[in-house]
């Protein structure tokens, strides 16, 4: 079980305040944090401190990240993301645009999914792969929206595309990306 | 089977693209148990969840690691883990007391004798009565992490930690200087507390409801019950945790944001700037100069 390790890192941390435990998950896990960080900012400084906040977060609530609801570091680029959403919303309250920046929704108690199953670095690639498959426009949305953490009228701005032309590239973007995903999972079984 | 029309609404309502009337559609059609569904809208859900993961890696600086550690050294708050080292010293009495004695070693050192490469501050201004570690200090005294400093009735303080930050208690308050080099990590347990941190500066207020964070900016606090604190970013950007929720406020003058927990349970408002003034401000930037 790749996860395996992360499970009994964080029992370490939650249980015991064990820093080497935490050392391994930021060692395991800062690349991916701080590259969402930088993507999403764009200013080094403010991704560092970002990082830093999402682990300093781990170690004072441990408790927080419930596996029952996604592995560690999906949960870590969530709460990542969530953080930069706030700094960019401060950004565009201070620049006067109200549109306000796409959620990533809140998920139940789920089972655990092939993809859960997998090496980090195997699951970017089924996610490049699959993103990789769509249309250059619908593509370039969901970047817009999951990496860059855009708006959907500053996608359209980007795209020089009507704001209705954004959203249906995202939802047949996404539903092509589940068809795609929902395939390579059956053959990681 | 599978109901194509439902699954389009799925993820139109994971992206909040859905019209009020779809989503109704959407809700009524998986209250009535379609499993397939519900599959495939977790299954939207956990993928603008997961996508993110996909962003290229960047290996962060090195420094970055250590910063993190002094912070949890200084002793920022964690929750739940204590109950379970008791049990452990129970089933090993040997590593117990080894520990034991390693913490009385320890503790005799330090209060014996702080380290001489002890972070300090300077307490730039004194009037009235102003106690450290409930000694009388008077201005120009050295001041070292780890001490706590307070303000009797009538009294002030200014404390000047290097050329990065300083900061102005007013009467009854009390500060513990938990860590003064960077990350620095203040704890205002009571009173009055406005302080001018150098851009660039990481620098934290601790306060009995939340954790308030600016890297670099002016900003206050008052610790009025611990059932009520008020922050003020009276310029910049100031982030608050509390209770597990992330606030990010910016403001080039003066925002109010009470945290209270006397409903039972915690409430963020924005409200009106009180206690200090642009006077205040203004004072202690020219003391920092």
């Amino acid at each position: 079980m790749q996860f395996g390790e992360d499970a009994i890192w964080m029992k370490g941390i939650q249980q015991q305040g064990d820093e080497r435990a935490f050392s391994r998950v930021y060692r395991k896990y800062s690349p991916v944090v701080m590259g969402i960080a930088l993507r999403m900012m764009r200013d080094q400084s403010e991704a560092e401190e970002i990082l830093q906040k999402v682990f300093l977060s781990l170690w004072e609530r441990p408790g927080d990240f419930d596996p029952s609801r996604g592995s560690l570091p999906v949960w870590l680029a969530v709460q990542c993301r969530s953080r930069c959403l706030d700094r960019l919303r401060s950004r565009s309250r201070r620049l006067r645009h109200e549109e306000p920046v796409a959620e990533i929704p809140e998920t139940r108690h789920r089972v655990p999914g092939a993809l859960d199953q997998v090496e980090l670095g195997q699951q970017r690639e089924l996610l490049l792969k699959a993103l990789a498959s769509l249309k250059p426009a619908q593509a370039e949305a969901i970047r817009g929206a999951y990496f860059d953490g855009l708006s959907r009228a500053d996608i359209a701005l980007k795209m020089r595309l009507p704001l209705g032309t954004v959203k249906t590239h995202l939802a047949r973007g996404l539903s092509a990306m589940l068809e795609l995903l929902k395939g390579q999972q059956e053959d990681l079984r | 089977m599978r109901h194509a029309h439902f699954e389009k609404f799925a993820v139109e309502g994971v992206l909040g693209i859905l019209n009020k009337a779809r989503t109704r559609d959407l809700q009524e059609h998986l209250q009535g148990g379609c499993a397939s569904c519900q599959a495939y809208l977790d299954s939207a859900v956990d993928l603008t969840r997961r996508l993110p993961v996909a962003v290229d890696p960047v290996e962060p600086r090195p420094e970055i690691e250590s910063q993190i550690r002094g912070v949890i050294r200084a002793g920022r708050p964690r929750r739940a883990h204590s109950r379970q080292i008791l049990p452990w010293f129970r089933w090993n009495p040997v590593m117990a007391t080894a520990f034991s004695v390693v913490l009385v070693v320890a503790a005799a050192f330090f209060l014996g004798k702080r380290g001489p490469e002890a972070p300090s501050a300077v307490l730039s201004l004194a009037q009235g009565r102003i106690l450290v570690d409930g000694k009388a200090v008077s201005q120009g005294a050295t001041l070292l992490a780890g001490q706590v400093i307070s303000t009797s009735k009538g009294a002030q303080a200014r404390v000047r930690i290097g050329n990065k930050a300083i900061f102005w208690i007013k009467e009854n308050s009390v500060v513990r200087m938990a860590t003064l080099d960077e990350p620095m990590l203040l704890e205002l347990n009571k009173g009055w507390m406005l302080q001018v941190v150098r851009h660039g500066v990481s620098y934290s207020v601790k306060t009995p409801l939340g954790l308030a964070h600016a890297h670099g900016t002016v900003f206050f606090a008052m610790v009025e019950s611990p059932q009520e604190v008020y922050f003020c970013i009276c310029r910049d950007q100031l982030d608050i945790d509390a209770d597990g929720i992330h606030r990010s406020v910016a403001s080039q003058h003066h925002a109010g944001m009470e945290l209270s927990t006397e409903s039972g349970k915690l409430e963020f408002e924005l409200v009106k700037p009180e206690g200090h003034t642009d006077a205040d401000v203004a004072s202690l930037q020219a003391d920092l100069r």
